[in-house]
């Protein structure tokens, strides 16, 4: 059977791919990682966790148009797969679950819309 | 246009998936565009080569041809011989281990502690664009002095001035303590700062609670830190918004801050945004003539520092040139500050760091991996004999030379392979102590030690690859003809380059002792130096009310008072002090201005003879019924010298203050004492009278005989009768100063536990050589033996070969060990002379260390019964 489990940087990349659309491959969403978290990330392994992700099945990649700039070499374009989607909203499911149930936080109102 | 290293793609084509090339290309040279405009060319191609070894994972990877098939047969088969030959040789095996395991783990500590002291301030997002200014007087052309601080305005104006400058920041400590009053309950806090509202958006200190782009902006706003908010408020969830007193103002929480990084120069409990009133702080920080001003200046991404720098002699003569021409300015990276603030008086830091230890660390870190690398070299080349027939073998067999090599690096890469894993087992277990040793807290534990597991991958391989290379290409060059005749044949070549690695060992191992035995020395010479005055049972208190200060004589008199208290003194600042004394510029009477001075200034009281009890050389000192002594002086040996001035009691100098010329009568000299650390030498000394016109009373000192802890409860009930706002604040004036030393005393246990870990690991690796060079001869000894030789004669044959190389060690390193002492003994201003003493001591220990560790090898083959070993052929 197939992991179908994410870790926490998978989720964040994962909804990085969703955040950058049509721009999301490998160096974008490495550098997009690096801008929102202030870590520092390497291609490679956003890359392999690209390919992890896709090998669960909550992505799909094709080669993008080549295009002038980086010597006309093409990009590997991600996007999220339905299962892709269903597993972020069970984590943040499971998450605000968990919230709720700590009483210092239970009050606490989220800002932004909760499905 | 720069390129990407040709190198770096090379390699990458070698291992990367065909169908992965084109993107992974594509990425990689958007991030070497992106990075060379951000930064730099360096940095991008350093960058670019990050990138591509962090594509060294299995997924990236190409999958192995069939044709590798064989050879990865014939690793495992290289692994488990290296495993069985490891077994067979167990104390050898447990030599050569021990001395990595030990190497390894020593020096990953190192690591810790070095890689630590470098990353001070390298953690805010513009770490690399920040620069502190620093003040440079250049009043005294051979010695200008530099300060953390500098004038207000100077902030605002380079960032009107200069385009490069994009943001600043300045921080305030107007006055060492502030005192706030929660619910009646009062605190004084002495790591405080007034920061303006730029604060945040310079460095980032995230808050936890509050929001950082406006926490400092209103007047009379304070920022805590999680210890400090539960100090005041139980806890740090519901500080937010309360209030608090300082002095008649109303001081609002804005901010809770996440615990501060300890690797971060500015360390504090509190800030405040604004405690004066606008008008005050706005003529503050437009005072071209103050100096209080730490201030941190943000360049764009990209611009030239150095650029910058070239037009700072302009920006100075533009603002301050007519009035203070003397000083200049500079700017100093804030990366650097923590290491490089050496020189710098009166910067926002409590602590600072040396390069010459990380020099100093780095070295002893790869010295004793070095050792133990030569332990394995030593060990495997000298029993190449009981290789031999293994190699003879194999060649006939059909093995060529690469496969050879190939076993027996396998053989030392399974062998650093084992030592790494004990030694992350054992650092686990000893960090606690390490950070006893090093006074640093390093949390270290099972994930950051993940961390450093690469590293610590990469430095076990290159230890298998130094220790393991030339004795694989050396047994394996053998030929197989030689290697089958039988275990006559002569092996010769590595038995000179034995004798010059065990030299080498002890080489290093003498240099260490000695520097070991030296800093031990100095700091006991430190710490037992006559400093001039008494500095035994001091308890000194701080003033921090006016009250107390206008009411001084009568605490004063209650403090005598208290028994075992045999004298108190009243001073602005003590002999021994910690913080920053006071200067005065002075001139005899009618020389210009130019020809001033600079003293440090302290003011004293009558008491202050008797407690510290220095020597007063000439005229007389203050008495208690002088009352026109305000400005009468006393100097110390060095400034009568300094200022040229003969006969000097009696005689008026003048200095320059905010309202004129002012005129001080010399009323005495003392004699030389060390008002500062031993790091510096005597310097001019100025005693004015405790009613001084130039630095208020700061402390009361008590001369304690009595039990130090009934004292100190007492003159804390005396303290709550003219203080009833802040808690006593004391200190044991001995202890504040052996605290001068903390950095020494720190490098003096490491150097310790260096100095006995090389020492061992050099003589593992001597008594693994003797035990086999006994074995070796054990039918020559037994020979020797029927034909009636003596013990004592055949334990002079065995040892007195090594015995002679550790001469040599001794010989060659001294005059190393002399020269580097030399040098670090130059940073203080009183040091030890490097008497005969320290070298003879490291000589005869490491003679008879490793004379014990020969001798006791070689005496139980020298007592084997000769029918034993003559009985077998």
């Amino acid at each position: 059977m197939k992991e179908t489990r994410l870790g926490e940087f998978e989720e964040v990349i994962l909804l990085l791919v969703g955040i950058l659309g049509e721009s999301a491959y490998a160096f974008r969403i490495a550098e997009e990682f690096e801008s929102q978290t202030k870590r520092a990330v390497s291609i490679g392994s956003v890359h392999s966790t690209l390919d992890r992700l896709s090998d669960k099945g909550f992505l799909e990649s094709a080669m993008g148009q080549p295009t002038a700039e980086r010597g006309g070499r093409r990009k590997r374009i991600y996007t999220i797969t339905a299962s892709g989607e269903q597993v972020l909203k069970v984590s943040r499911d499971f998450k605000v679950s968990l919230w709720s149930q700590y009483p210092a936080f239970a009050n606490l109102t989220f800002s932004g819309t909760l499905s | 246009m720069s390129k990407p290293p040709k190198i770096a793609i090379w390699l990458l084509n070698r291992f990367l998936r065909e169908d992965l090339a084109e993107e992974v290309l594509g990425d990689l040279e958007e991030k070497f565009e992106l990075t060379i405009s951000r930064k730099s060319n360096f940095r991008a191609k350093a960058n670019y080569w990050y990138q591509v070894l962090n594509y060294l994972r299995p997924f990236a990877l190409r999958r192995n041809k069939l044709t590798n098939l064989k050879s990865h047969g014939m690793i495992r088969n290289n692994f488990k011989i290296a495993y069985r030959s490891l077994v067979n040789n167990k104390s050898y095996s447990a030599i050569n281990l021990l001395g990595l395991t030990i190497g390894i783990t020593f020096s990953s500590m190192l690591y810790f502690y070095i890689d630590h002291e470098l990353s001070y301030d390298t953690s805010h997002t513009q770490s690399e664009n920040i620069y502190r200014i620093v003040t440079i007087d250049q009043r005294n052309p051979d010695k200008p002095q530099a300060y953390g601080q500098t004038m207000p305005p100077v902030g605002p104006a380079m960032k009107a001035d200069f385009p490069e400058v994009s943001n600043f920041t300045s921080l305030f400590q107007p006055v060492g303590q502030i005192i706030l009053d929660i619910d009646d309950q009062n605190h004084m806090e002495r790591d405080w700062f007034i920061a303006d509202k730029n604060f945040f958006s310079v460095f980032d200190y995230p808050l936890l609670y509050g929001d950082e782009s406006r926490a400092l902006e209103a007047p009379f706003s304070a920022v805590l830190t999680i210890p400090t908010a539960r100090k005041y408020f139980g806890s740090e969830h519901n500080a937010l918004g309360k209030v608090m007193k300082q002095g008649d103002k109303s001081v609002k929480v804005t901010g809770v801050l996440m615990p501060l990084p300890t690797n971060s120069h500015l360390q504090f409990d509190v800030l405040v945004s604004q405690l004066a009133s606008d008008a005050q702080m706005r003529e503050y920080l437009n005072d071209w003539n103050s100096y209080g001003a730490y201030t941190y200046v943000v360049t764009e991404p990209g611009a030239d520092a150095m650029n910058l720098r070239s037009q700072l002699p302009d920006f100075e003569q533009r603002y301050v040139g007519e009035v203070s021409n003397f000083l200049d300015i500079e700017l100093q990276p804030l990366e650097d500050i923590y290491l490089g603030s050496e020189k710098i008086r009166a910067g926002a830091e409590y602590a600072h760091g040396e390069y010459a230890y990380i020099y100093i660390f780095s070295a002893m870190g790869i010295f004793i991996l070095i050792l133990a690398c030569v332990n394995y070299i030593n060990l495997m080349t000298g029993r190449a004999m009981t290789r031999l027939k293994e190699v003879g073998i194999r060649k006939t067999l059909g093995a060529l030379k690469h496969q050879l090599v190939g076993q027996f690096l396998t053989e030392s890469i399974l062998v650093s392979l084992i030592a790494m894993v004990f030694s992350i087992i054992l650092l686990d277990l000893v960090f606690p102590y390490f950070n006893l040793i090093t006074d640093t807290y390093f949390d270290v534990n099972w994930s950051n030690l993940a961390g450093y597991l690469p590293t610590l991958l990469v430095l076990s391989l290159v230890i298998a690859l130094l220790a393991g290379l030339y004795p694989a290409f050396y047994l394996s060059r053998l030929g197989a003809m030689r290697t089958l005749k039988g275990g006559q044949s002569k092996i010769s070549g590595t038995g000179s380059l034995r004798k010059v690695l065990v030299v080498f060992q002890f080489g290093i191992t003498v240099v260490l002792l000695v520097s070991t035995l030296v800093v031990g020395g100095q700091l006991e010479f430190i710490q037992n130096k006559e400093m001039g005055f008494d500095q035994e049972n001091l308890l000194v208190i701080d003033i921090n009310s006016g009250n107390v200060r206008s009411k001084f004589q009568s605490m004063k008199n209650e403090l005598e008072t208290i028994p075992g208290v045999e004298s108190v003194g009243v001073s602005s600042r003590v002999p021994g002090e910690w913080k920053n004394i006071a200067s005065v510029y002075l001139r005899e009477k009618g020389q210009s201005i130019a020809d001033s001075l600079k003293c440090f200034f302290m003011g004293f009281d009558d008491g202050m003879h008797e407690t510290f009890r220095f020597q007063l050389m000439a005229g007389e000192y203050f008495n208690q019924n002088s009352k026109n002594d305000s400005t009468k002086i006393l100097l110390n040996e060095e400034a009568v010298k300094a200022l040229g001035i003969e006969d000097p009691v009696g005689k008026y100098l003048e200095t320059n203050s905010g309202v004129g010329t002012m005129q001080f009568q010399i009323m005495g000299v003392v004699k030389d004492f060390h008002f500062q650390s031993l790091h510096r030498k005597i310097e001019p000394l100025v005693i004015g009278s405790w009613n001084n016109p130039i630095r208020v009373i700061d402390y009361f000192t008590l001369k304690v005989s009595g039990n130090p802890e009934e004292v100190i409860a007492q003159a804390q009930v005396v303290h709550e009768k003219f203080d009833k706002n802040s808690p006593m604040e004391y200190n044991f004036l001995e202890q504040k100063m052996s605290e001068f030393y903390d950095q020494e005393q720190r490098a003096s246990r490491l150097f310790n536990l260096g100095v006995s870990l090389s020492i061992i690991v050099a003589c593992l690796g001597l008594f693994g050589l003797s035990a086999f060079t006994a074995d070796q001869r054990r039918k020559e000894i037994s020979i020797r033996k029927v034909l009636g030789a003596s013990i004592n004669e055949l334990l002079r044959l065995l040892t007195f070969s090594f015995l002679k190389l550790i001469i040599l060690a001794i010989l060659i390193g001294t005059p190393i060990a002399w020269y580097l002492m030399d040098q670090w003994l130059d940073g203080f201003a009183y040091r030890v002379s490097l008497s005969g003493w320290y070298f003879a001591a490291a000589a005869v220990i490491v003679t008879v260390v490793g004379l014990v560790t020969v001798i006791g090898r070689s005496f139980k083959v020298a007592l084997t019964d000769p029918a034993k070993t003559l009985k077998v052929e």
